[in-house]
C-alpha cells in the first residue's frame, strides 16, 4: 500500500493533476454527486488517517473523526474556493474535527507546559529503525497543535503558508509552533546526531 | 534587524528548506547562511533526522470500506420506525373510513330506492273477482289492441298500456291464465310476464 503524500505537481499541468481532479471532483460532490465523493473518499482515507491520528494520538478516534470530516465535505463542497488546493481545504477540517473530538475526549485539552519530559533513550541502543521510532514517539509527545505542523512539514510536505491555512493561524504561530516542538525534541535529535 | 535577529529568523525557515517548500530570497538566504554558519548546519543535520523518521514511519493498514459504510449509514440513516400507537390508529381510522363508506352507500340505496312500484299499483281497475293480473313487458311498437291478440284468448282484457317504455296490466280469466301465460312467455316479443298479487 503507498500513501499519497500530496506533493507538489508541475504548473501548466493543472487538468490532469491530482489537485485538478480533486476539485473537479469537489464541483460535482457539491451537485449531490455520489461517486464523485467516494472517489475523494478513497483518495484521501489513508492521508486522513495518518494525519487525524498524529493530531488527536487516538486510534479509537480516528474512523469517526474522518467520517466527520467527509460529511462536511459531502455538505460544504459547495464552499470551497480555489483558492487553496482542495487537500489543504480537507486537510483544515480534518485538523479542526479531529481537535474537537480529541478535546470531548480529554475534557480539559493539554498545554506544552503540562506535558511530560520527553524520555530520551540510550541513542547508543537503538539502530536506525528504533532511532525513527523513539523521534516519532517523541514527536507524539508534543501537544496535538505542535504534531500537526511537524507532520504536514515533514510527512506532507507543506509550505508554512499552507500549514498556517490548514491550522487556521497566522504564519508566525506556525513557526512557534516548529520552535517549541523542535526544542522539546531537541535533547533526543541532539544525541542522535552525536553532538 | 541586525544579522543576529536576522540569523534566527532564519533559523526558524530551516524545517521548510528541509522540506524543499522555501522559494525564491528565502531560500537563497538560507543557503547561503548553510554555506557559513554552522549552527545552522547542526540544526540542519536535526531536521533531516526528524523528516527522516517522520517520513519512515510504517504504514497503517486501515478498513476503509468498513468505514466508509458507517459513513453511507450516517448519511443516508433509516427511516424511523413508527411509533408503537401509529398502528392501531391506523387501524381504526381504517374501520372509520369504512363504516362511512358503507353508511354512504346505505343512504344512497335508501334515496335511490324512492320509487314508485310499477308490478302492485296501489289503485288496481275494476276486474272480475276471479281473474288473474298480469303485469307484461313488451317489445316497443306493440299496441293494447296486437297485445291481447297475442294472448290467444278473447277473455283478456288490457287495462292499462301498454306505456311509452311497454308496461302493460292484463287482467285474464282465472281457467284461463296457466295457458295465457305460457302462450306470452313463447312469444318474443314479451320481454317480462309476471302475475300481480291483488
Amino acid at each position: 500500500m503507498t500513501l499519497e503524500r500530496d506533493g507538489f505537481h508541475p504548473q501548466g499541468a493543472a487538468d490532469a493533476s491530482p489537485e485538478a481532479e480533486d476539485q473537479r471532483w469537489l464541483a460535482q460532490v457539491a451537485l449531490g454527486d455520489r461517486a464523485a465523493f467516494e472517489c475523494l473518499y478513497r483518495r484521501y482515507y489513508d492521508r486522513l488517517f495518518r494525519f487525524v491520528l498524529r493530531v488527536t494520538g487516538r486510534m479509537n478516534l480516528v474512523e469517526d473523526v474522518i467520517n466527520d470530516t467527509m460529511i462536511v465535505i459531502w455538505k460544504k463542497a459547495g464552499d470551497y474556493r480555489a483558492a487553496a488546493r482542495p487537500s489543504t481545504w480537507i486537510f483544515g477540517i480534518a485538523y479542526r474535527k479531529g481537535l474537537k473530538a480529541l478535546s470531548r475526549e480529554l475534557r480539559a485539552p493539554e498545554t506544552v507546559d503540562e506535558l511530560p519530559e520527553i524520555e530520551q533513550p540510550a541513542a547508543d541502543a537503538l539502530d536506525r529503525e528504533g532511532l525513527h521510532a523513539a523521534i516519532r514517539q517523541a514527536v507524539m509527545q508534543l501537544p496535538p497543535e505542535h504534531r500537526a505542523v511537524v507532520d504536514l512539514t515533514f510527512f506532507f510536505n507543506r509550505s508554512y503558508d499552507e500549514v498556517a491555512q490548514i491550522l487556521d493561524c497566522p504564519v508566525g504561530t506556525v513557526k512557534s509552533r516548529m520552535f517549541h516542538a523542535r526544542a522539546k525534541l531537541r535533547p533526543l535529535l541532539s544525541q542522535l546526531i552525536g553532538d | 534587524m541586525n544579522s543576529a535577529a536576522r540569523r534566527e529568523e532564519l533559523y526558524e525557515l530551516l524545517p521548510w528548506q528541509e522540506n524543499g517548500t522555501l522559494e525564491g530570497a528565502e531560500r537563497e538566504a538560507l543557503r547561503a547562511l548553510l554555506a557559513s554558519d554552522l549552527e545552522a548546519n547542526r540544526q540542519a543535520r536535526e531536521l533531516r533526522v526528524l523528516h527522516s523518521a517522520v517520513a519512515d514511519e510504517p504504514i497503517m493498514a486501515t478498513n476503509m470500506a468498513m468505514n466508509l459504510r458507517r459513513l453511507y449509514a450516517r448519511l443516508d440513516p433509516p427511516r424511523p420506525r413508527r411509533p408503537r400507537w401509529f398502528m392501531p390508529l391506523s387501524f381504526a381510522a381504517a374501520a372509520m373510513l369504512l363504516v362511512a363508506g358503507g353508511l354512504g352507500l346505505f343512504m344512497a340505496g335508501e334515496r335511490a330506492g324512492r320509487y314508485v312500484t310499477l308490478t302492485t299499483p296501489h289503485e288496481l281497475p275494476a276486474t272480475p273477482a276471479d281473474a288473474v293480473l298480469y303485469r307484461v313487458d313488451v317489445a316497443a311498437g306493440v299496441d293494447a289492441a296486437q297485445l291481447a291478440a297475442l294472448t290467444g284468448s278473447s277473455g283478456v282484457h288490457v287495462l292499462e298500456g301498454p306505456s311509452e317504455r311497454g308496461v302493460a296490466l292484463l287482467s285474464v280469466p282465472a281457467a284461463d291464465a296457466d295457458r295465457v301465460l305460457a302462450t306470452l312467455r313463447a312469444d318474443s316479443r314479451l320481454r317480462f310476464v309476471t302475475a300481480v298479487p291483488r
